[in-house]
């Protein structure tokens, strides 16, 4: 039974672990790529901020009449004053570009981390004079913005239109400034975002297998492409094109798997729940089946255990079945039924067999005495001893027919008022007292009682035969009553061998004999004669002593119709 | 010399009817039996018998059953029922239903045959006392009509 609601309960679990974390883990898997590339929008802000923050700054040297008059005449004064690394390193800005409206690059320096200046890079050059993308304003609002390929570093850049310090024209050319997104800028760009941010080519040979796959599902229709990295780390890529817009960066910002790993525990908490739910639940159903089911069957089971190994065939369950009416109970009451049902089929081989063999009985009886009648006067002592034998013996075998009849049959009182001193005698009567017994009479004839005479008798006339048996040697009988409240005590007292202890627990059972002729119902009829008046059978033993039966019944028994089975 | 007595046995066991035919014959009854109850009617419809013994259980019906049968047509005949039942109702039953005594088996025979001789001698009785009835009847017409002839 436990096997059974632990397995259940382990399918059932398992059953619904699959479908959470299908469903749950499900939704907290979509909820996490949202959150990711809500964080890919927001690092790619960031990259704008940048952009727009390199703008403004262009815009501030750009419109300016002494820039306005540089990239004219490329003064000395200028460069003196201006473009000093400390200042543009304050600027963030690593490349400053002059280019005139020729397209000629007027002054280009690049500021080092180290303080220092250097010549533009010429890849970055030969981009300038290969087209006019970097440089070309068409009007005074012209702004433009990107990543620049170089080979070295990619650069971010900005070119404003070069106006006068009022924001007029004539357009005298453009001021490009740049910043390299190198790892520095990465980390900037990281410590804005709060995300671990790194970057890839998008054409680099030998880049890490994740940004493989990425750059695999990257285009310019799905900018942005999310994986988890392991149980802990998941990444979102986004794709950055470059100025001329061909894809050329790959940009990766990783964050913990949080979202995920609150839904695997929600998973897991929800299981524990369920599991804990579950062991909760079923100790209380196997609590409840044990005190309203289990314990009851057992009890019931026991009890006809125990029916099954007495040997009173009329037996019925003592299953208290007041007021409930739930299968036990019917179970309860079948199992009565049954034994009534099977006690009667018993009485009914019983009488058939007692009917059967009565007829045989009959016609040796008859034939015997034909033989007695015909010829007992020729036949010698020793053939008449055998006649003799013939006819004891069939009294014998019907007494044991008799018996089996009584014992398997259902006991109908036909009660009438005597008294135990009447029925003493009358039993005296029937009886043949060994001359070498006393029978001593000590009965009263009160109180008056009500009981079945006929059966009462016959009661106590195996009573004293059996007293009479234990007394081969010869002894005394002493049969007396007493009342006791609304009871009657009649005790026969031997002064025979008395019964060993182990016998004494075995006396009632029928078919039990110590006696080499006997079938052993005689004392278990006694017991079913007197306890259907509602009374009961006692004995007391002594070895080497003797014995007292002693027959307790009720003065007038407490029976409906004076019927009992 | 007496007319013997007529006895029928009902039986569907043969040890029982044989060695009750042979006992009561020598014990000077003219005896016939039958195994079962159909027979039994047939047989006291066409002969005159002074006493049927009946099994109280046979083939074809209850030995009860019988006897309600057989009271209407020969309500003199002494009814004995055979039983291998002691008990006391079956007994009530066979003398509500007509029986004058019953048997238990296996029968002691000394004492059947006694009662049997009993049963017969009041039957007897019965018979000599109504015969003597309708003689002392008739006398009396007799002389009544003869007194009112002599009138």
């Amino acid at each position: 039974m436990i096997a059974i609601l632990a397995l259940a309960s382990i399918i059932m679990t398992s059953a619904l672990y699959v479908t959470s974390q299908i469903i749950v883990l499900g939704s907290f898997a979509e909820l996490e790529e949202k959150n990711v590339q809500q964080n890919v929008g927001r690092t790619l802000s960031a990259l704008d901020n940048e952009f727009t923050d390199l703008s403004s700054k262009t815009g501030d040297y750009a419109e300016w009449d002494e820039t306005y008059n540089f990239v004219q005449d490329a003064n000395e004064e200028y460069i003196q004053n201006n473009l000093d690394a400390p200042t543009w390193a304050n600027l963030r800005v690593d490349v400053a570009v002059f280019v005139n409206t020729a397209g000629q690059v007027v002054y280009g320096i690049v500021f080092q981390p180290d303080m220092t200046t250097a010549p533009l890079p010429q890849s970055l050059l030969e981009l300038l004079s290969a087209n006019d993308t970097l440089w070309y304003h068409p009007n005074l609002e012209s702004r433009i913005t990107g990543i620049v390929p170089l080979a070295e570093e990619p650069l971010l850049i900005a070119s404003r239109p070069i106006l006068t310090s009022f924001h007029e024209g004539p357009i005298h050319g453009a001021l490009i400034m740049g910043r390299f997104l190198d790892s520095e800028e990465i980390e900037y760009l990281s410590q804005t975002v709060h995300l671990p941010l790194s970057l890839s080519r998008f054409n680099d040979p030998e880049t890490s297998s994740d940004f493989y796959a990425a750059r695999q599902s990257l285009s310019k229709d799905t900018p942005v492409f999310v994986q988890p990295l392991n149980a802990d780390t998941i990444a979102g890529y986004a794709l950055l094109t470059d100025i001329y817009e061909d894809p050329f960066l790959v940009l990766r910002a990783t964050m913990p798997r949080d979202i995920y790993k609150q839904g695997e525990a929600s998973v897991f908490y929800f299981l524990a729940a369920l599991i804990g739910t579950g062991v909760i639940f079923g100790i209380t159903v196997m609590l409840i089946l044990e005190k309203y089911v289990i314990s009851r069957v057992d009890r019931l089971a026991s009890e006809v255990r125990n029916i099954g190994k007495s040997k009173n065939v009329s037996e019925q369950l003592s299953w208290d079945r007041t007021g409930s009416n739930d299968e036990l109970s019917l179970l309860a009451d079948a199992i009565d039924s049954m034994m009534e049902e099977r006690l009667k089929a018993i009485e009914q081989l019983a009488a058939m067999v007692g009917h059967d063999l009565r007829n045989p009985l009959t016609g040796i009886s008859n034939a015997a005495y034909f033989l007695r009648m015909k010829i007992g006067a020729k036949l010698g002592p020793r053939a008449i001893e055998m006649l003799d034998l013939i006819d004891k013996d069939i009294e014998y075998a019907n007494k044991i027919v008799n018996d089996l009849l009584e014992y398997s049959g259902a006991i109908r009182l036909e009660l009438s008022e005597s008294n135990p001193k009447a029925i003493l005698k009358e039993a005296l009567e029937l009886v043949k007292v060994p001359a070498n017994v006393h029978v001593v009479d000590f009965t009263e004839d009160k109180p008056k009682i009500k009981v079945d005479v006929d059966k009462m008798r016959r009661a106590f006339v195996n009573m004293m035969k059996n007293a009479f048996d234990a007394m081969p040697k010869g002894g005394k009988l002493i049969a007396e009553s007493r009342k006791a409240r609304d009871k009657v005590e009649i005790a026969f007292t031997d002064t025979g061998a008395g019964i060993p202890k182990e016998t004494l627990e075995r006396l009632f059972t029928p078919l039990f004999t110590t006696k080499a002729r006997g079938m052993g119902f005689g004392l278990a009829i006694c017991k079913r004669i007197i306890e259907a008046h509602g009374g009961k059978i006692s004995v007391e033993s002594t070895v080497g002593k003797g014995t007292t039966f002693t027959i307790t019944i009720p003065i007038e028994p407490k029976l409906e119709g004076g019927d009992k089975t | 010399m007496k007319e013997r007595a007529r006895i029928l046995v009902v039986d569907d066991d043969e040890s029982v009817t044989k060695t009750f035919k042979v006992i009561l014959e020598e014990n000077d009854y003219v005896v016939d039996t039958v195994e079962c109850g159909r027979e039994a009617i047939e047989k006291t419809n066409k002969e005159f018998y002074n006493a049927v013994f009946i099994d109280i259980r046979l083939p074809d019906m209850d030995g009860t059953e019988l006897l309600t049968a057989i009271k209407e047509t020969t309500p003199k005949m002494v009814k004995i029922i055979l039983t291998g039942y002691p008990a006391l109702q079956n007994a009530i039953e066979a003398v509500n239903k007509g029986a004058d005594a019953y048997v238990l088996k296996p029968p002691k025979m000394r004492e059947v045959l006694n009662m049997l001789k009993e049963c017969l001698q009041k039957q007897q009785e019965e018979k000599r006392l109504s015969e003597e009835k309708v003689a002392d009847f008739i006398q009396k017409r007799a002389k009544e009509i003869g007194k009112g002839k002599l009138k």
